[in-house]
C-alpha cells in the first residue's frame, strides 16, 4: 500500500497504518538522526521522537506542500536541533568523545586489506562532525539523502540560496581537514 | 599570455550545481581549454564522490537497536483523541500572552503619549509602558526561536504572533519618533544653547525620521509576510524591538 494510502487510513485511525508508516520510516529517521548527532542514544531518541511527532500530528501534515519524508527530516532536524543544545555537545568535543568510543566501522574489524578504507571513512565521519551543526546538517541531508536545496531549505528553515552556499561551504572545509588529514598519513609512511 | 584560472568557489559550485546557467556556460568554455582546471575540477569531484561513499557507508550500515519499535510509542497514540485542552498548550499560551501583553503595553504607551500631547510638545515623559511593551514583544519573539522550523503547516498563531509584533514594533516606532525628536532638541541647545534653532532640527528628525519609520514598517510587513515563521523573521523581530528599546532609554543613559 502506498503512503499516501497509509496517511488516509491513519488519519481515520487505523493503528495498523501507522505501524507500518512507522515501519517505513524508522531506519531512515534514525540514520538521519545519527549523521547529525553522532552517537547512537541520542539518534534513538530523536528518531523515536520525532516519528512519535509525526504520527500523533498527521492532521497538521500538508501533502500539497511538501512530501511527508521532507516534513519527517524537518521534525527531526529540529528535534535533532533541541538534542544538540540541552546537552551542549560542542562538536570538537564530541569528535574527542567518538575517538573513545567504536564507531560504526570499528564495530566491523575487516580484514587486513581494508584498514585503509576503514581509516578513510573514519576520517571522513569525524570531519563531517568536526563541521557546524548548520553546515553537517546541509552536508548530511544531500550526500546521503541526496535531497535538492529545496528540500534541504525547508528542512533547515533557509533560504534556497543559504542551503547551497552551505553545502559549498561544508565541501570546501571538508576538502581542506581531509587534505590534511590525508598529508599527516603520507608524511608518516615516508618517515 | 597569463591564464585566470578558476576559483576554487566556482569549481565547487559547478559540482554541486548551484551556478546559474550564465556562470556554467562561462565555465564549460573555460574548462575546454585549461587542462590545470580539468585537474582541480576532477580532483573535487573525487572528493564528491568520496565524501558521498563514506558518509553513506556509515550511515547505511548504522541500525537502530531493537528498542527502536512502535510499541513502544502505542499508549501516546491511543491517548491521541485525547489531548489536552489547547489553551493549556505551553505552545500556544506562551507567545500569545507575551505578544498579547507587549501589544497592551504598547497601546497603552501610545495612548498615553497622546494624552500628553507628546506628539505636539517635546519632553514629555513616555512613562514605563513603552520599555515594557519592548521586553514583552522581545521575549514573544526569542521564545519563537525554537518552533521556527515548520515542525507543522504555518498556522493561526505564527500569523497571529507576528502580526502582534509588527503591530507592537510599529506603534512602539512611533514613540522612538518622539525620543529622537526630543533628543535632537537636546542636542541643539546643548551645543549653543539657543532654543530658537531647535524648532527646523526638531523638524527636519521627525520628516527623517518618519522617513526611515515608514520605510521600515512597509520593508518589515514585506520581508515578514515572505518569511513568516521563519528563524530570519523572528530574529529581526528581537533585533528590532532590542533596537527600538535602546532608543526609549537612550534619554535615561545620557542624563
Amino acid at each position: 500500500m502506498n503512503l499516501e494510502a497509509l496517511i488516509e487510513r491513519w488519519r481515520a485511525g487505523d493503528q495498523r497504518a501507522a505501524e507500518s508508516i512507522y515501519n517505513q520510516h524508522r531506519e531512515q529517521t534514525f540514520r538521519l538522526a545519527y549523521g547529525l548527532l553522532g552517537n547512537t542514544e541520542d539518534a534513538e531518541e530523536v528518531a523515536q521522537d520525532a516519528l512519535t511527532y509525526a504520527l500523533l500530528h498527521i492532521h497538521h501534515f500538508d501533502e500539497r506542500r511538501s512530501k511527508f519524508t521532507t516534513w519527517l527530516y524537518m521534525i527531526t532536524v529540529s528535534r535533532s536541533r533541541d538534542i544538540m543544545r540541552k546537552r551542549r555537545l560542542p562538536t570538537f568535543s564530541l569528535t574527542a568523545w567518538l575517538q573513545n568510543r567504536q564507531s560504526p566501522s570499528d564495530s566491523r574489524p575487516g580484514p587486513e586489506q581494508r584498514v585503509t578504507e576503514n581509516e578513510t571513512r573514519k576520517s571522513v565521519w569525524d570531519a563531517i562532525q568536526d563541521l557546524s551543526p548548520d553546515l553537517r546538517e546541509a552536508t548530511t541531508l544531500r550526500h546521503w539523502g541526496g535531497l535538492t536545496y529545496q528540500e534541504i531549505a525547508e528542512i533547515t528553515g533557509c533560504t534556497m540560496k543559504t542551503a547551497q552556499s552551505r553545502v559549498r561551504l561544508a565541501h570546501q572545509k571538508l576538502v581542506r581537514i581531509l587534505g590534511e588529514v590525508d598529508f599527516q598519513q603520507s608524511a608518516e609512511e615516508t618517515r | 599570455m597569463k591564464t585566470k584560472h578558476l576559483t576554487p568557489d566556482g569549481l565547487t559550485g559547478y559540482i554541486y550545481c548551484t551556478l546559474d546557467d550564465a556562470q556554467r556556460e562561462v565555465i564549460d568554455a573555460h574548462l575546454m581549454e585549461c587542462p590545470t582546471c580539468r585537474a582541480n575540477l576532477a580532483e573535487k569531484e573525487r572528493w564528491q564522490r568520496q565524501i558521498s561513499n563514506e558518509l553513506g557507508s556509515v550511515l547505511n550500515f548504522a541500525a537502530p537497536s531493537p528498542q527502536l519499535n512502535f510499541s513502544a510509542i502505542v499508549p501516546r497514540l491511543q491517548n491521541r483523541h485525547f489531548r489536552k485542552n489547547i489553551w493549556l498548550d505551553r505552545v500556544i499560551v506562551v507567545p500569545t500572552t507575551l505578544a498579547l501583553a507587549g501589544l497592551v503595553f504598547a497601546v497603552f504607551g501610545l495612548w498615553r503619549a497622546i494624552g500628553a500631547q507628546a506628539f505636539t510638545s517635546p519632553a514629555q515623559p513616555l512613562g514605563a509602558f513603552p520599555p515594557l511593551a519592548c521586553f514583552f514583544l522581545t521575549l514573544a519573539s526569542v521564545e519563537q526561536f525554537d518552533r521556527s522550523h515548520s515542525l507543522r503547516p504555518r498556522r493561526a498563531i505564527t500569523w497571529a504572533v507576528a502580526l502582534i509584533l509588527w503591530l507592537g514594533s510599529a506603534f512602539i516606532g512611533l514613540l522612538d519618533l518622539i525620543v529622537l525628536r526630543d533628543l535632537a532638541i537636546m542636542a541643539v541647545i546643548a551645543v549653543d544653547g539657543r532654543n530658537a534653532t531647535a524648532g527646523p532640527i526638531a523638524i527636519m528628525t521627525v520628516l527623517l525620521g518618519a522617513m526611515l519609520y515608514i520605510g521600515f514598517v512597509i520593508g518589515g510587513a514585506e520581508y515578514h509576510y515572505k518569511n513568516i515563521g521563519l528563524p530570519g523573521s523572528w530574529k529581526l523581530f528581537s533585533i528590532t524591538l532590542l533596537g527600538q528599546l535602546f532608543i526609549l532609554i537612550l534619554p535615561y543613559l545620557i542624563r
